[in-house]
C-alpha cells in the first residue's frame, strides 16, 4: 500500500487544479479568446467574458474582432451572448447554436486606397462605397440604345424651333399686309399720274377748244388750225397710251393680289411644316437630367455598403499557421468555429447618420470553404430612413462571391431645377422637378476582384413643371404642364462595372423619354390647333385683303378712264370743230 | 555572501535531490521530455502529463524537463515532420487511423499532424535511452555531490529507491 502512496498528494493536487480551472473559467476564456487568433482564425479581443455552464452559454463584453493593421475594419461589439453546442466541443468545435450581438460598429481601417476616375484623376477613396459614390458622381450617360429612337434637330434646341415658327407665323399676316399696302401704295402712284395726265389733257383739249371758236379771217389764219389739228393727233395717240396703261394697271393688280396670296399660302404652307418638326431628344434630356441630379441622400445609403460587405470577416486574411502537416484519413474539413444564427441588435452609425438595427446573420464559419451553405445576412434598420439589408457571402468551394442588395422604400429625394440651357437642352425650357420619394436599392456584386452591380432610384410622387414665364405661351405652359402631370413616377439606374479598386457607374434615366414623350403629345396637338387656327386666319385676311385691294384698283382705274373717256369725248368734239373751221375757211377762199 | 549562496545552494540541492533518487529523477526527465516535444495544441501532451502524475517519478524534475524540450521542440520539427508523415501515409496503418479518427475525442489530439505524431514517435523511442542515460549521468552525479553515509555497507546498485535503501 505505501507503494501508491505518493498518489494521494498528486491526486489533491489534480483536484485543485481542476477545481481552479472551473472558478477561473471567466478568466480562462477571456485568455482563451485573447489567444484565439490561430484557432478561430480572427483576431479577438475581449474585456470581459462569463461562462454560465447551467445555460451552456457564453457572455462577452466589448469584443472585438479583425485587425486594425490588417487592411480591414475592426468590429467591436458592446454585449455578445452565445449559447453554445457542448457536444461540439468533445470533437474539438466550437459551434454556436444562437447568440446575441448588440450593438455592433465597425471602426474604419487606415489604408485609404487610391481611386482613377474616368478622366484620369485619382481621389483618395479608402472604402468600396466611396469608390461607388465617386463612379456615380462623374458617371456620364453613354447608352444610347437605353432611349428612344427619336430624330434629333439638326441645331438649336427644340423651344428655339417651335420659337421660330410661332414667331414665322405671326408674321405672316402683317407679312401680307405690308405687301398689300406696297402694292396699293405703288398702283395709287401710277394711277395718280394717269388721273394727272389725263386732267392735263383735259385742260389742254379745253385751251384748244377756245383757240379754236374765236372768229379770225379764214384767209390769214390757216396755221393755227394745222398746228390745233396736229395736236389733237397728238393727244389721242396719247389718250390711247394712258387708257392702255390704266387698264395694264388694273390687269397686273389682279396678278399682284393674286402672287400675293400665293406667297402667303406658302408661308402657311411652311408655317405648318414647321409646327409638325418638334420632337424632344430624350437623350440630351437625359444627360441633362442625370448632371443635375443631386445624389447626397444615394450615397448615404451606398454607405451601408461597407457596413454589409465588412461584417463577415474574412478568414482568409488569417490563414492558420500549423506546424507539420495535417493528414486526412477521408473525413470531411471541418470549420473549428460554426456560428449557425446571429441575433444583430442595437444602434450604429452609418454616414453619420444613427440607426436602430435589428438582424440575424447565419451559417458564419471560420472556414467558409468547407460550408455546405454559404453565410447570409437580413437586416432592418430604421434612421432617417428605413434600410433593408440583404447580403449574401458565398466563399464555399474556394469561391469568393459577394451579393450584396441595400433598399430604401422611403428616401426623400431633393427637388431638382432643370434651367433651359440651349447647347445643351433639346427642350431649350425651364423644368423644375419637385422632391420626390425615391425606393432606392443597392445591388453590388462582388467575384473575387470583379464587381458588378446597379444603383436602382425609383422616383415617384414628382412633379414636373415648364416655367411659363420662359414659353411665353400660358395656354401652351398650361397645356404642357397638364401632360407632365401624367409623369409620377421615373427611375435611374447606374449600372456599375469594374473592380474593387476601379468602379465604372453607367447611368440610365427614363425621364427624358417620358418628358419628352409627354411633350410630343401635348405640344404636337396644341401646336396643331394653334396651325388650323392661324392658318384660316392667315389665309381669310389675305382673301379680304386681295379682295380690297382689287376693287379699290378697279375704282380708282374706273374714275382714270372715266377721265380718260371724257377726254377722248373731248378731244373727238374739238376734232369735228376743228374739221368744220376747215371747211368754213376753204369755202371762203 | 558566498555563506548564503552556498546555504541556497545546499537548500536547492536538499530540495532537489532529497528523498529522490537518480531513477526518480531520470523517468521525470525522460517523460518531461515527451510532455515538452509534442506540441500542446494536442492532447497527447496532457496524457502524458497526467501519467507522470500518477508515475513514481520525480514532478519537479519533470517540470524542468517539459518546460526544457518544449523551447527547443521546434527545432527539431525538420526530423517530426517527416517521421510523422511516414508512419501516418503508411497503407497498412492507414485503417488504425481512420478508426481512431471516427472518435470526436480524437480531434483533441491532432495524431493526424505530422509533427505531433512525429514528435510522439520519437519521444517513446528515445524515453527508454534517455531514462537509461540520465540515470547513469545522475547517479554519477549524485555520487559525486552526496557523500556515503555508511563506509562499510555493500555497494548499492545505480538505481535504488526508498524501500530497497
Amino acid at each position: 500500500m505505501n507503494r501508491f502512496k505518493f498518489l494521494v498528494p498528486r491526486f489533491v493536487f489534480l483536484l485543485v487544479l481542476c477545481l481552479g480551472i472551473w472558478v477561473s473559467s471567466t478568466f480562462l476564456a477571456k485568455v482563451a479568446i485573447n489567444e484565439s487568433d490561430v484557432a478561430l482564425r480572427a483576431g479577438m479581443r475581449v474585456d470581459d467574458a462569463q461562462v454560465d455552464w447551467s445555460e451552456k452559454s457564453v457572455a462577452l463584453r466589448n469584443l472585438t474582432v479583425g485587425n486594425p493593421s490588417g487592411g480591414r475594419p475592426v468590429l467591436e461589439m458592446d454585449k455578445v451572448v452565445l449559447h453554445l453546442d457542448w457536444d461540439s466541443v468533445l470533437g474539438r468545435k466550437l459551434v454556436v447554436r444562437d447568440g446575441v450581438v448588440t450593438n455592433l460598429t465597425m471602426i474604419p481601417a487606415n489604408s485609404p486606397k487610391q481611386t482613377r476616375a474616368s478622366d484620369g484623376t485619382e481621389s483618395e477613396s479608402n472604402s468600396l462605397s466611396g469608390r461607388i459614390v465617386a463612379a456615380i458622381s462623374q458617371a456620364q450617360p453613354s447608352d444610347l440604345s437605353y432611349h428612344q429612337s427619336s430624330p434629333a434637330l439638326a441645331t438649336g434646341s427644340w423651344w428655339t424651333h417651335v420659337k421660330t415658327a410661332l414667331t414665322a407665323g405671326s408674321s405672316n399676316s402683317s407679312h401680307t399686309t405690308v405687301a398689300a399696302k406696297a402694292l396699293q401704295t405703288k398702283w395709287q402712284l401710277r394711277i395718280e399720274d394717269c388721273r394727272k395726265r389725263a386732267a392735263s389733257m383735259e385742260a389742254e383739249i379745253v385751251s384748244l377748244k377756245k383757240t379754236s371758236t374765236v372768229s379770225n379771217n379764214p384767209l390769214r389764219s390757216h396755221g393755227p388750225n394745222m398746228q390745233a389739228a396736229q395736236r389733237i393727233t397728238e393727244l389721242t395717240a396719247q389718250i390711247v397710251d394712258l387708257q392702255a396703261e390704266v387698264q395694264d394697271i388694273q390687269r397686273l393688280a389682279i396678278l399682284e393680289t393674286k402672287s400675293l396670296s400665293d406667297t402667303a399660302a406658302g408661308e402657311i404652307r411652311l408655317f405648318q411644316t414647321a409646327m409638325r418638326i418638334p420632337t424632344a431628344n430624350p437623350q440630351q434630356l437625359t444627360s441633362q437630367l442625370l448632371q443635375q441630379q443631386q445624389l447626397d441622400e444615394i450615397n448615404k445609403v451606398i454607405l451601408w455598403v461597407d457596413w454589409a460587405g465588412n461584417l463577415v470577416p474574412n478568414f482568409a486574411d488569417n490563414p492558420i499557421a500549423v506546424r507539420g502537416r495535417n493528414v486526412n484519413f477521408g473525413k470531411p474539413a471541418e470549420a473549428s468555429l460554426d456560428v449557425k444564427k446571429l441575433t444583430l441588435v442595437g444602434v450604429t452609425d452609418v454616414g453619420g447618420q444613427y440607426y436602430r438595427y435589428m438582424g440575424n446573420l447565419s451559417n458564419l464559419s471560420n472556414n467558409p470553404d468547407v460550408q455546405s451553405q454559404p453565410t447570409s445576412l437580413s437586416l432592418r434598420a430604421q434612421g432617417p430612413q428605413h434600410v433593408i439589408v440583404n447580403g449574401l457571402f458565398d466563399r464555399t468551394g474556394g469561391s469568393q462571391k459577394t451579393y450584396l442588395s441595400i433598399k430604401t422604400p422611403d428616401l426623400q429625394h431633393p427637388s431638382g431645377d432643370f434651367a433651359a440651357d440651349h447647347s445643351t437642352d433639346s427642350l431649350g425650357i425651364g423644368l423644375k422637378v419637385s422632391p420626390t420619394q425615391a425606393f432606392t436599392q443597392v445591388n453590388v456584386n462582388l467575384e473575387g476582384e470583379k464587381l458588378s452591380g446597379k444603383v436602382v432610384i425609383r422616383h415617384s410622387n414628382v412633379d414636373i413643371e415648364v416655367d411659363s414665364n420662359e414659353l411665353g405661351d400660358a395656354a401652351l405652359a398650361n397645356l404642357i404642364n397638364f401632360e407632365l402631370e401624367t409623369i409620377d413616377s421615373y427611375e435611374t439606374t447606374y449600372v456599375l462595372s469594374g473592380s474593387l479598386d476601379h468602379v465604372v457607374a453607367t447611368p440610365q434615366c427614363d425621364l427624358g423619354n417620358r418628358i419628352a414623350s409627354a411633350m410630343n403629345t401635348a405640344t404636337n396637338q396644341h401646336l396643331g390647333q394653334m396651325v388650323v387656327l392661324r392658318s384660316t386666319y392667315i389665309q381669310t385676311l389675305v382673301q379680304n385683303q386681295q379682295q380690297q385691294l382689287n376693287q379699290w384698283v378697279n375704282q380708282q382705274t374706273n374714275d382714270v378712264l372715266a377721265l380718260i373717256q371724257s377726254d377722248i369725248s373731248r378731244i373727238a368734239s374739238l376734232k369735228g370743230v376743228v374739221e368744220r373751221l376747215d371747211d368754213s375757211n376753204l369755202r371762203l377762199r | 555572501m558566498f555563506r548564503g549562496l552556498k546555504r541556497t545552494f545546499e537548500r536547492f540541492k536538499r530540495f532537489a535531490l532529497d528523498r529522490q533518487t537518480a531513477r526518480k529523477l531520470a523517468g521525470g526527465i525522460a517523460l518531461g521530455m515527451i510532455i515538452g516535444l509534442i506540441p500542446k495544441d494536442s492532447a497527447f501532451a496532457y496524457g502524458f502529463a497526467s501519467i507522470a502524475l500518477m508515475m513514481p517519478v520525480s514532478l519537479f524534475a519533470t517540470l524542468l524537463s517539459a518546460i526544457s524540450f518544449s523551447m527547443a521542440s521546434s527545432q527539431f520539427d525538420l526530423i517530426f515532420d517527416p517521421v510523422g508523415y511516414e508512419i501516418l501515409s503508411a497503407p497498412m496503418l492507414h485503417s488504425i487511423w481512420q478508426w481512431l479518427e471516427s472518435f470526436p475525442i480524437s480531434q483533441w489530439t491532432r495524431f493526424n499532424n505530422s509533427v505531433v505524431m512525429g514528435s510522439m514517435t520519437v519521444g517513446v523511442l528515445a524515453v527508454l535511452p534517455v531514462y537509461w542515460v540520465t540515470g547513469w549521468i545522475l547517479s554519477a552525479f549524485l555520487k559525486i555531490v552526496t557523500p556515503p553515509q555508511h563506509d562499510d555497507s555493500p555497494s548499492q546498485p545505480p538505481f535504488v529507491t526508498e524501500r530497497e535503501r
